[in-house]
């Protein structure tokens, strides 16, 4: 493997490991933002209940996903200076504009944002800690898309000028309003909510799957009249919330997709195979979602869908958190698609990808493949078996939002030595003794 | 805004960074040694710095944007000087990130314990990472880089022993730092233990201040005037760490040179970088016209996060209580 290979395997690893965890982020993040609004506004005290507990369930699956998702970003940031400084010696005078952006205005906000929801839960007024996460939401799209002008100038550059082998804007507003950046980050937009509508339909399905063998059995049956848990209620919403985003999210990507033909048709690179199967890919998939979401759409008036009849109701709510994974292998092949059409060029037209990268010898680079790749995939991995396993535990056990003493007493049964816990009870009360 | 205000812009990005995460880098290594066994003991201290954690990391994350807008010929030089220390910086910045947002999420003992040792390993790779590759930038940014090149054996030297003293130098004032930070929020008893290893990290602290002093004189010396600067900052820090020394021994815990000491020691070896650095940083950046370009929507962003990471740490920053959120 000579040192490009290298360079552009490792970026791409982490590229895509960073991207999996950024689907989730901008997918539930509205979705987190309107439960928590629709709670902060609820008059009724038992709808309010469900609504906690939904923004307090999503939330932190958010929160364990976005704390792996930041670190992926760290690693990414720095792959550009670490393995492909050419690219910032001829395109850093057009590239570092979006990217300092990203980082000073986007990114920083975003994580004080989150910062203040999290830890100021107690403390801020209600409506001051909804307004900190829907900064969040704002924010983190901000970041994206300034990531999105970035990747757009690489694959259609506009609005710049070679000076001495240097790229200079000349343009910035030709430089935000590139198609490669607008309608690009529109498709990703669009893969975003329906990878975070996936989530939540095949959580919520995996739950109400499971609910008969928990509930007495009239609330089972699903007759009307029926008392229904508080929990089951929060995977019903749960369920519509993403059927609604999911077709809507199908419908952005999928037109936005066929949007992009028109600035790819006269851009220069190759037309490998992998790129034609992603293409094919991504429209079947986006396709079908929209036509079975609008189908499942249909059947939310008057509860249909949840009084289906039953093993036809099992069936479904089985298929739909098997396909999970659907839109993150999708979104995984649109950036293969996307980054391997460009090849061999690093910015379309203006610099080739082999004229980018450092001198670093092969031997150091496949070093730093191997230890941050494994690193970041090991961290992910046990990222996602800790979401799989707080998913399934359901509403029971928030620790996000919860009062300090019970999130303290969570593990209690790890250790019982009773000498302990007289010290112990000062300490969950946070007792002021200064 | 010309090379000499995005140099500042940068140095007070890293300087914040060092300020807030130095609590989490010197605070999670307290988890193990003052919760014992005792898991609520444990995330209590990690609820004291835990509010650091997301706030603060992302003011590295601004200055790496910085550099690779304004100063991308710098960040070329360093990474390639220094590319295993970028490497080991990023894995210890994302194990600890990892570790500290995992741990608390499932209850089986071992899985916790097995995150707390791996954060604590994390917490003191990560400062010795970033004081490495400073004292890789006060080697390569400065005239010792050259005469090492040309075979210098003073320069020599000091090119391999500049950055194992600013590790070492960035890591006793971390754990400094984060002790004090602990001592400060958590409550009582956890409080009072926090101030042992404050007080023995100290003495180490001055120690390696001064080897670096005599270090920034040594680069003064070869013909970098600006490490003069460098030299004074680093034994002004390393007498206030000696006076709290004395404070703490005497029993005073809450004078004000004990709580100067945290900041002034976390923002030491960034402050000292950046005067030794400083001319050779400038001299490589972008082009006027690149700099002029970015200049108002990067202000404005700072102000900005300025805004909100005040308004943040005036809801954040107070003793822990019954309405502390607790996460990590």
């Amino acid at each position: 493997m000579t040192a490009v290979d290298a360079a552009r395997l490792q970026f791409a690893l982490l590229a895509g490991t960073h991207f999996l965890f950024v689907l989730v982020t901008l997918g539930l993040g509205p979705v987190v933002a309107i439960l928590q609004t629709r709670w902060a506004a609820a008059r009724d005290a038992g709808r309010a209940a469900t609504l906690e507990s939904a923004t307090r369930f999503w939330g932190q699956l958010y929160l364990v996903n976005y704390a792996l998702g930041i670190a992926a970003g760290i690693v990414m940031e720095l792959q550009l200076g670490l393995h492909f400084p050419g690219l910032l010696d001829v395109a850093g005078g057009v590239l570092g504009a979006p990217l300092v952006i990203e980082t000073m205005a986007a990114f920083f906000l975003e994580s004080t944002f989150l910062g203040l929801w999290v830890f100021g839960w107690h403390v801020l007024p209600r409506w001051a800690h909804t307004a900190a996460f829907w900064a969040v939401v704002v924010t983190g799209y901000l970041s994206a898309f300034t990531v999105m002008v970035a990747n757009g100038f690489m694959r259609h550059p506009v609005g710049f000028a070679m000076v001495d082998g240097e790229a200079r804007v000349t343009d910035a507003a030709a430089l935000v309003t590139n198609p490669a950046a607008l309608v690009s980050a529109l498709h990703v937009l669009g893969a975003c909510l329906m990878a975070g509508a996936f989530l939540l339909v095949g959580v919520s399905a995996w739950h109400l799957r499971r609910a008969p063998s928990r509930l007495p059995g009239v609330v089972a049956a699903g007759l009307p009249g029926a008392m229904m848990s508080a929990e089951n209620d929060v995977w019903r919403r749960s369920m519509r919330t993403g059927l609604v985003t999911g077709t809507v999210g199908a419908f952005l990507a999928t037109g936005s997709g066929y949007a992009q033909f028109a600035y790819l048709q006269d851009a220069p690179g190759g037309h490998p195979p992998v790129v034609g199967i992603g293409y094919a890919v991504m429209q079947g998939v986006g396709g079908l979602v929209f036509l079975v979401g609008c189908v499942l759409l249909l059947l939310l008036p008057g509860h249909v869908l949840f009084r289906l009849w039953r093993p036809l109701r099992t069936a479904l709510y089985g298929t739909l958190t098997v396909l999970l994974p659907v839109p993150f292998l999708t979104g995984l092949l649109g950036w293969v698609s996307r980054e391997v059409g460009r090849q061999p060029w690093a910015v379309a037209g203006v610099l080739r990808t082999e004229d980018a990268v450092s001198d670093a010898s092969a031997a150091a680079v496949i070093t730093s493949l191997v230890v941050l790749v494994g690193t970041m995939l090991t961290l992910a991995v046990a990222d996602w078996v800790v979401m799989a396993r707080l998913a399934r535990r359901g509403t029971t056990r928030l620790a996000l939002g919860a009062p300090p003493a019970e999130v303290l007493r969570d593990g209690d049964h790890d250790d019982p030595t009773d000498g302990v816990r007289d010290d112990r009870a000062a300490v969950l009360t946070f007792g002021g003794t200064r | 805004m010309n090379a000499l205000g995005w140099g500042l812009l940068l140095t007070v990005l890293l300087a914040g960074w060092a300020l807030l995460d130095g609590a989490v880098q010197g605070g999670v290594p307290l988890v193990r040694p003052l919760g014992g066994r005792d898991d609520s003991r444990r995330r209590v201290v990690l609820a004291a710095v835990a509010p650091f954690l997301l706030l603060g990391e992302v003011w590295l994350v601004a200055a790496a944007g910085v550099l690779l807008a304004a100063f991308g010929h710098v960040e070329a030089v360093l990474w390639a000087a220094g590319y295993p220390v970028v490497v080991a910086l990023l894995v210890a910045w994302v194990v600890r990130d990892a570790a500290l947002w995992l741990r608390s999420r499932l209850t089986a003992p071992r899985w916790r314990q097995g995150w707390d040792v791996t954060a604590q390993a994390a917490s003191l790779a990560l400062p010795a990472a970033f004081g490495a590759l400073a004292g890789v930038a006060w080697v390569r940014l400065s005239v010792v880089g050259a005469q090492a090149d040309g075979g210098s054996g003073a320069a020599q030297a000091l090119a391999l022993g500049v950055p194992v003293v600013t590790a070492g130098l960035a890591v006793a004032t971390a754990r400094v730092h984060g002790g004090l930070v602990v001592a400060a929020r958590a409550p009582g008893t956890t409080a009072q233990a926090a101030v042992r290893p404050v007080r023995r990290a100290l003495v180490p602290a001055a120690a390696l201040a001064t080897l670096g002093a005599l270090g920034a004189l040594a680069v003064a010396a070869l013909g970098t005037a600006s490490a003069l600067v460098a030299a004074v900052l680093l034994v002004a820090a390393a007498g206030v760490a000696l006076a709290a020394r004395f404070d703490l021994d005497r029993g005073v815990h809450r004078s004000g040179v004990v709580r100067a000491a945290g900041p002034v020691l976390a923002v030491v070896p960034v402050a000292a970088t950046a005067a030794v650095a400083g001319p050779a940083t400038l001299a490589l950046a972008a082009s006027p016209a690149v700099l002029h370009g970015l200049t108002w929507p990067v202000l404005g962003a700072f102000a900005a996060v300025l805004v909100a990471q005040a308004v943040s740490w005036r809801v954040l920053v107070r003793p822990l209580g019954p309405r502390t959120a607790v996460f990590l």
